[in-house]
């Protein structure tokens, strides 16, 4: 095909009404960005709560629309007063999480916070679904918006255009509450300083209850306006809360016009993405959010703030050595081990090499989150790193095991080290949202790079090599290396370098002024725990057989993370005693119920507001006192 | 003294024989991987449908003279917790067989275990047919239909209905990224060019399943101006694109060939906005139970267990999972997995639409589907002007098969 000159200006021409298009459509989708992440946003400056459930109130939204549409009719008022009511209800399902449970969180770590809001939306997956089924459900399209109007020639939809306009609105609306109102005034001083506002009297409890009902209430109105565009899913709460995420984090976090930035920034890039380059829509986001915190670590529009970075995480306190006797334990513990394939069945082989494989990837995570105070989020990485290391080795190159396994901690290092400049340069939920970053976009590189890496089919028939295919010789081999590894961890814990590091942990400052280059002892030590979870993920590759993208996901990181808390952060048996309890209350959860869920959701809040110390750290505590009660 | 100890013996013996009928009434125990919480929509009617066959056949007395016990575990749709379970299934929970609903990658995984540990396996759910060709895995079976042969007669069905204007045309595809959707694609590439339609493929667009961006989506896709579009979308992405591309204009004058869009499911959800006219697989159960005695008996016993739930083409294959596997171990005599999955090699069995077998090289059953276009009837979506096919017939043959499994 051969085009002249007006053809091909013809053509320029097409592709300028497709890009305007494009970009409206883009728009469109930052609208309802924008409603979800200005709520997020809200309730994070006031609160300091980064809030996972809210893209938990953002399907709750979409669903009490949904029964309200079909229980007044779709026609009309009807459906925006069923669209209003559903917004309300998410308010007050926010105001009810905020009061009964949240309260009880403002004071714990920002980490641990993040845990009892991630176990909440768990609880809100759990309850959707078994109120209103499994079956995806269709609302009506919003009344005499079905259709389209012509802009270039092209149909655009009318209902999307509403929504741009609507944001506006809301946007509008929002400047003039927090900027012409008294309540307005309360919540920006609350985001500048909140203990000054306290101070000068001003009723915190009910200013922080009010910000959730407004934040849950926008959060509810996006669900609810999704109505027309899709039909309600329990799973609309995942999409949404991973994209409100890397909006807030790259507007910055507690900052509405950053959230107005990003969301454009996010709904555009979204469209363009698929226009330009389909096969790497979802790396691109994470491109996007990975490369903004790089450069300013704290946002496009976020501010550093001192009081935030100091308490991301528990202070350790002088780490003891644990008394003589334990040793004892350990040696018995070591035997029972070793002596397990002589009377123990195939089934308990397998899962204690589970148990051991977790064990070392939790003992990563504890090395640099307690010893080294540094909030990793996305640990999963370096664990996949070493699977995938592995699988692409034996698929491409048919390496042979003990290579393959030395590989996995070299490629983990290597990434460590990579994406760790970058990390350890920020501080607190900056750090642990730029781990995350980086986590979700290896995550979309292996989920998208189907003709490498498999996509989400993942790399099949990693089995080890026949004199280790036996349950008992892999068993050995696990015990061997975990065992080891977990060894030369808690050696270095108790090394000069574990000194210094717990030193940076505890007294940046002073540590800085003695010399010790914080920075510098924190990258080290996160290559150093990435080695070991990679040597995880190698063990683990080689256990399944196979990898597959989820080894790098959100929920890998989140088990790393409750093993390491339930445990107890600042312990040292308590990876071990975390991975144990951990994956066996997880398979027998999941052998009785289907609200495995909720449980674990109920669980994860026991932890962080009744047991923060984790299992350990409360025995612990609880043995301290015994002994000190006994003496005296 | 004496007659006591007459009485302990007498008790010794009847002790001892009830525990041999114990040993011989010892169920069949089946492991499901199910997937509750990943995907419920097809979850839900898979069970319902194994839960049947399994009341069905206990009923008549099990299987050898034992009951089937099923031991259902909830995989999250995720491959590595699906390959635990399996683990766990078996050398914890000691079951004879293993069979699953999950997606396609789930599916790949476990049968890749199935293998390497000599498990027989039952896929009720995924079509993606490297589940059962990519490799030489006797261990496998499928009591559904595959891809390959949904696009054969999805393709021939559009010859059929939309003649010449098929031929030379600008072709675009949109299909989920994962592996369902990869193998749909290709095959259906494949087999319009064998069919000599001489397509050009202009465009093709892979959103990650329940995650579309249907507005930018379509933009993107009318960019290349095709005439043709070659749709595979599940759940929630159905309706933004059915939505989207009725306001966006992009539905006219093209044709859609559609495989997915017509599934019971689908059906129930769209309602009156079902788009018309689209080449599509569908379910017209209510106009076949009357030709087919075997659908009306499990469609009534199905309506009496579950009252207020449809049937789903998931509650068919299900059913017929179950229903292959008791035929398979009644074949074998034994359950010895080494047995069964001998046994699979042409096994015959009673499924939901009759008399079924699975076929020798890979183990596929030779289930029946329809193939029409997309309408609307009473403010209700429908099947019209439907034929039927089958897998033995549009399957490609065995030489096709052991091309793929070589090049492997």
């Amino acid at each position: 095909m051969a085009y002249n000159g007006c053809c091909f200006l013809r053509l320029m021409g097409l592709f300028v009404e497709f890009y305007f298009i494009q970009f409206l459509t883009g728009l469109s989708t930052a609208a309802v960005l924008f409603l979800v992440t200005s709520g997020l946003s809200l309730i994070y400056g006031v609160t300091r709560i980064l809030n996972f459930a809210h893209g938990g109130l953002y399907m709750l939204g979409a669903y009490m629309a949904y029964s309200l549409t079909q229980y007044l009719g779709g026609e009309g008022m009807n459906f925006w007063f069923a669209l209003l009511l559903a917004s309300l209800g998410a308010s007050i399902v926010g105001v009810a999480i905020e009061m009964l449970v949240l309260r009880r969180v403002y004071h714990v770590p920002e980490l641990y916070q993040l845990l009892a809001t991630f176990a909440l939306l768990l609880i809100i997956q759990d309850s959707t679904l078994h109120i209103w089924g499994p079956d995806d459900l269709l609302g009506p399209q919003a009344p005499g918006m079905a259709g389209a109007v012509s802009i270039l020639g092209m149909p655009f939809p009318t209902y999307d255009l509403f929504l741009i306009g609507f944001a506006v609105v809301v946007m509008l609306g929002l400047y003039l509450l927090l900027f012409k109102t008294r309540f307005g005034v309360l919540l920006r001083a609350a985001t500048e300083d909140r203990e000054m506002v306290a101070n000068l009297g001003t009723n915190q409890k009910w200013l922080f209850t009010a910000v959730f009902a407004l934040g849950s209430l926008l959060a509810g109105l996006g669900g609810a306006l999704q109505l027309p565009r899709e039909s309600v899913s329990p799973i609309m709460d995942s999409n949404m809360t991973m994209d409100a995420f890397i909006v807030v984090v790259i507007g910055g976090m507690g900052s509405l016009f950053g959230a107005v930035v990003a969301s454009i920034i996010v709904g555009v890039v979204q469209a363009f993405g698929i226009l330009i380059f389909p096969e790497i829509t979802l790396v691109l986001l994470f491109l996007i959010m990975a490369v903004v915190l790089s450069f300013k670590p704290y946002g496009l529009f976020g501010r550093a703030e001192d009081m935030v970075v100091e308490k991301a995480l528990v202070k350790g306190g002088a780490l003891k050595r644990p008394a003589a006797k334990m040793r004892y334990v350990w040696i018995g513990l070591g035997l029972f081990l070793l002596a397990l394939p002589w009377f123990a069945g195939s089934y308990a082989l397998v899962l204690t090499s589970e148990i051991l494989i977790f064990a070392l990837f939790a003992a990563s995570l504890h090395f640099i989150m307690g010893h080294g105070g540094v909030a990793v989020f996305g640990h999963a990485l370096y664990f996949g790193l070493g699977a995938y290391a592995v699988a692409l080795l034996t698929k491409y190159f048919a390496v042979a095991m003990p290579l393959a396994l030395f590989a996995a901690p070299v490629l983990a290092i290597v990434g460590a080290l990579l994406f760790g400049w970058f990390c350890v340069r920020s501080q607190g939920i900056y750090l642990a949202m730029l781990t995350f970053a980086f986590a979700q976009m290896v995550w979309a590189v292996a989920f998208q790079w189907y003709d490498v890496t498999g996509g989400d089919n993942g790399i099949l028939g990693v089995w080890p090599p026949a004199w280790a295919s036996d349950k008992a010789v892999f068993y050995y081999m696990v015990l061997a290396l975990c065992g080891a590894s977990i060894l030369i961890l808690r050696y270095v814990v108790f090394s000069p370098y574990g000194y210094a590091l717990r030193a940076v942990r505890d007294q940046s400052r002073r540590a800085e002024a003695i010399g010790l280059n914080g920075k510098r002892l924190q990258w080290i030590g996160l290559a150093f725990s990435g080695a070991f979870a990679g040597l995880a993920g190698g063990l683990f590759a080689y256990s399944k057989g196979s990898v597959f993208p989820t080894m790098l996901d959100i929920h890998s990181t989140m088990d790393a993370i409750v093993m390491t808390l339930l445990g107890g952060l600042s312990t040292i048996s308590g990876p071990l005693v975390g991975s144990v309890t951990y994956i066996w209350l997880k398979s027998e959860i999941s052998r009785y119920t289907e609200l495995w869920r909720f449980a674990l959701g109920l669980i994860i809040l026991a932890i962080v507001i009744f047991f923060p110390r984790g299992i350990v750290g409360t025995f612990n505590a609880w043995f301290e006192k015994h002994k000190r009660r006994k003496k005296s | 003294m004496k007659k006591i100890l007459i009485g302990i013996a007498l008790c010794f013996v009847f002790l001892s024989m009830s525990a041999l009928a114990q040993e011989a009434k010892k169920p069949i125990k089946i492991g499901y991987i199910n997937v509750p919480t990943g995907a419920a929509y097809m979850s839900v009617p898979a069970y319902n449908g194994v839960k049947l066959a399994i009341e069905e056949i206990n009923a008549k007395g099990g299987v050898l003279g034992r009951p089937l016990e099923i031991i259902s575990r909830d995989s999250k749709m995720d491959p590595g917790e699906a390959v635990r379970l399996a683990e766990e299934l078996v050398s914890r929970d000691k079951v004879d067989v293993l069979m699953n609903t999950d997606s396609s990658a789930a599916s790949i995984a476990v049968a890749g275990w199935a293998k390497q540990n000599h498990m027989p396996f039952v896929v009720t759910a995924s079509e993606a047919d490297s589940i059962i060709w990519n490799q030489e895995n006797s261990y496998v079976a499928r009591s559904n239909s595959g891809g390959y042969a949904w696009n054969a007669a999805v393709i021939k069905k559009a010859m059929a209905v939309h003649g010449d204007k098929l031929k030379n045309k600008r072709w675009v595809t949109i299909a989920p990224s994962f592996e369902f959707g990869r193998s749909l694609v290709g095959s259906a590439k494949y087999i319009a060019t064998a069919q000599g339609l001489n397509p050009t493929w202009v465009g093709e667009q892979w959103p990650v399943y329940n995650k579309l961006s249907a507005g930018s989506t379509i933009v993107a896709l009318e960019r290349t101006n095709p005439e043709v579009v070659y749709a595979i979308l599940f759940g929630t992405d159905v309706v933004k694109f059915v939505r989207e591309a009725k306001k966006r204009n992009f539905i006219k004058d093209r044709i859609f060939v559609f495989p997915t869009l017509a599934i019971p499911e689908n059906i129930e959800m769209l309602g009156a906005e079902m788009p018309k006219g689209w080449v599509t697989v569908g379910h017209p159960f209510d106009e076949l139970r009357a030709k087919k005695p075997a659908l009306d008996d499990f469609m009534k016993s199905y309506e009496a267990a579950y009252p207020d739930q449809p049937i789903k083409s998931y509650s068919i294959s299900g059913y017929n999972g179950i229903k292959l596997i008791a035929a398979a171990i009644e074949k074998a005599g034994s359950t010895d997995s080494e047995k069964i999955a001998a046994a699979f090699d042409d096994v015959q069995f009673d499924a939901s639409f009759g008399e079924e077998t699975l076929r020798k090289i890979d183990h596929q059953a030779t289930t029946a589907y329809w193939v029409g276009v997309s309408d609307v009837a009473d403010g209700k979506g429908k099947l019209s002007d439907w034929s039927e096919y089958n897998m033995r017939d549009n399957s490609p043959p065995d030489s096709y098969i052991l091309k793929i499994r070589n090049k492997k």
